[in-house]
């Protein structure tokens, strides 16, 4: 029974884009939704990832679009300088993108471990200053590197990611995401979230769980800038600047803080928003601006206002009866 | 002796905030440290739980030092420590609160009964177990942090200042609750400014003045001594 409800996710994701495709076929959705609907996807994993800094932790990390820069660059390089994917055979070539995505992922893990770890052990506002120079630094110093095209942006990437890439990659998020909230390291970061001092007291090292979870959120964003990279095909040092990391906190907050459905949804409206408004031409980022004020007036707690959707908390799972136990004699 | 602190000092850049204190707890003991506002007893909790720098001196615990440990490992060995002001969370459920306090174990399938002995001891929270620690009143708090540190099944329990900002019947109610942790064989560390109800629990206890120990000795004999009555008794 519980066995069915878990997967209805999984299964719904699936359907969905099965539906996606089939209307492609037909002609009633464009390849441009079709994009747009890819990086409604990708910001939601880069904002899934930032949900568990700010939102779960209670860190405040400000330059999250560096790390995405970092996993796309270092995607980019697997594909392009370390293999030569066009010339690949049609068998190998999901292995090299896997390889690249999984570049992305790690070298942007160990950034965030390289800034995270010597800033969080402090208490304060300095992961907000570090991760800001990060971002700054790090397009200074992409522009220092020709090899990756330096100021005049990174050409031919290979335009591997598909629709079918990246609901395999989100989902996954989801699930790591959801999965490690509702775990030991998840209670930990919450009640750091809640009180640092109270947690030290309680037997929790504050700032290994902070670092974990800035790391985590550091590489789920490294991956979603390697898909982002296969979409593109082209990289410029200036689309990760600070303006861009901004966005990734306005689609948290603006989605809700409070609960991963927040960060999901606030990333797929404000993705597709300002795409839907093109036909107001120069009115467009005016009409986008009054509806964030009107939202944050209306719904200061977000759109979601920390309600979660079912099917982001896990049923209770075997080996968690006692959880359950506990639940019931209160 | 559990615990055996040895000419310990405690700085705050040029501040001394304790200079050359020494004190012990034995197994099944209650100790109070007595003092004004500022004599030090925080900054000496500080010290054995591991959140303030020792400049000099030893706090051995089963005859191990624990000078230069982090907190989170000496609540891994035994120590509990219910800070001044009692930092419960604000936002979680008394039940969260409670197994947030079990953060350390690993034993779950005890835990169950563990909260049990918790309720046993405060039934009140057993009657606000779902709701938000935040909306619980001064003592109901109180007793929460003390339930919380519980539920970590220490070896010696630190309490700083129990009695802050609690009605005097609550205060009653609260050192009720320390004689009954006592019974149940926990020693317990106790700080104090209320001098009068830390000495009716405790076994032994330290007067403090200005980061030294100027008196010391059993408690009902340092209850009777006049200038305890006139100085912190108000009598
Ligand atoms: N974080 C701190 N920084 C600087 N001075 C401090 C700090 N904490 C305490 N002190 C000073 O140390 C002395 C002892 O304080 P404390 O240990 O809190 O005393 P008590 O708990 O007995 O009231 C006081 O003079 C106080 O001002
Ligand atoms: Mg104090």
């Amino acid at each position: 029974m519980g066995k069915i409800k878990n997967y209805a996710p999984v299964f719904g994701l699936f359907v969905f884009y099965l539906v996606c495709m089939r209307l492609r076929q037909a002609g009633y959705v464009k390849n441009y939704w079709l994009q747009v609907l890819m990086f409604s996807l990708i910001n939601g994993m880069v904002t899934l990832g930032l949900y568990l800094i700010n939102g779960i932790t209670g860190q405040f990390s400000i330059g999250q679009a560096g790390f995405v820069s970092v996993g796309a660059y270092s995607s980019g390089v697997v594909t392009t300088l370390l293999f030569n994917f066009s010339s690949l055979p049609a068998y190998g070539k999901p292995f090299v993108f896997l390889l690249a995505v999984a570049a992305g992922g790690i070298v942007s893990g160990i950034c965030g471990y390289l800034i995270g770890r010597p800033s969080l052990r402090l208490k304060g506002d300095y992961l907000a200053i570090v991760t800001l120079a990060f971002g700054e630094i790090l397009r200074a110093i992409i522009r220092c590197i020709p090899q990756v095209g330096g100021p005049r942006g990174f050409t031919s990437i290979p335009r591997y990611s598909t629709l079918g890439w990246i609901v395999v990659f989100f989902a996954l998020t989801v699930w790591l995401i959801r999965n490690y909230i509702h775990s030991s390291f998840g209670r930990a970061c919450v009640s750091i979230r809640e009180d640092e001092l109270a947690s030290e007291t309680m037997g929790i090292d504050t700032t290994r769980y902070k670092v974990q979870a800035f790391v985590v959120g550091a590489t789920v964003a490294g991956v979603a800038g390697a898909l982002l990279a296969h979409v593109l095909g082209f990289l410029h040092p200036d689309q990760f600047n600070y303006v861009r990391s901004t966005d990734f906190l306005v689609y948290l907050y603006a989605g809700g803080a409070g609960a991963m459905s927040g960060a999901i949804v606030g990333a797929f409206i404000l993705t597709i928003l300002p795409e839907a408004l093109r036909f107001l031409a120069g009115w467009r980022l005016v009409i986008y601006g009054l509806a964030l004020v009107l939202m944050m007036l209306y719904r200061p707690t977000g759109i979601c206002g920390g309600r979660e959707f079912p099917f982001l908390v896990p049923l209770p799972r075997r080996g968690a009866e006692t959880r359950a136990a506990l639940s019931e004699n209160g | 002796m559990l615990l055996e602190v040895k000419d310990l000092r405690v700085n705050y850049d040029v501040i001394e905030a304790v200079k050359g204190v020494s004190f012990s707890v034995g197994e099944g003991e209650i100790v109070a440290l007595i003092g004004a506002n500022g004599a030090g007893k925080t900054s000496i909790l500080r010290a054995v739980s591991g959140l303030a720098d020792v400049r000099q001196g030893q706090v051995l615990y089963d005859s191990a030092d624990l000078v230069g440990r982090l907190p989170h490992d000496i609540v891994k060995l035994g120590i509990s420590h219910v800070p001044e002001g009692r930092l419960i969370f604000a936002n979680l459920s008394v039940r969260e609160n409670l197994l947030l306090g079990a953060y350390v174990r690993d034993d779950k399938e005890n835990f169950g009964a563990d909260l049990e002995n918790v309720f046993a001891v405060f039934p009140r929270l057993k009657e606000r177990a779902r709701q938000i620690g935040g909306t619980l009143s001064g003592g109901e708090q109180q007793m929460l942090a003390v339930g919380r540190a519980m539920m970590s099944r220490c070896r010696l329990l630190l309490l700083d200042e129990p009695s802050m900002g609690l009605a005097p019947i609550i205060v009653e109610e609260v050192f009720s609750t320390i004689a009954k942790l006592k019974d149940m064989g926990t020693p317990i560390l106790l700080v104090e400014q209320n001098a009068n109800m830390a000495l009716s629990v405790a076994d032994r206890g330290y007067v403090l003045e200005t980061g030294k120990v100027v008196l010391s000795g059993k408690a009902s004999d340092l209850a009777e001594m006049p200038e305890i009555r006139a100085s912190y008794l108000g009598k």
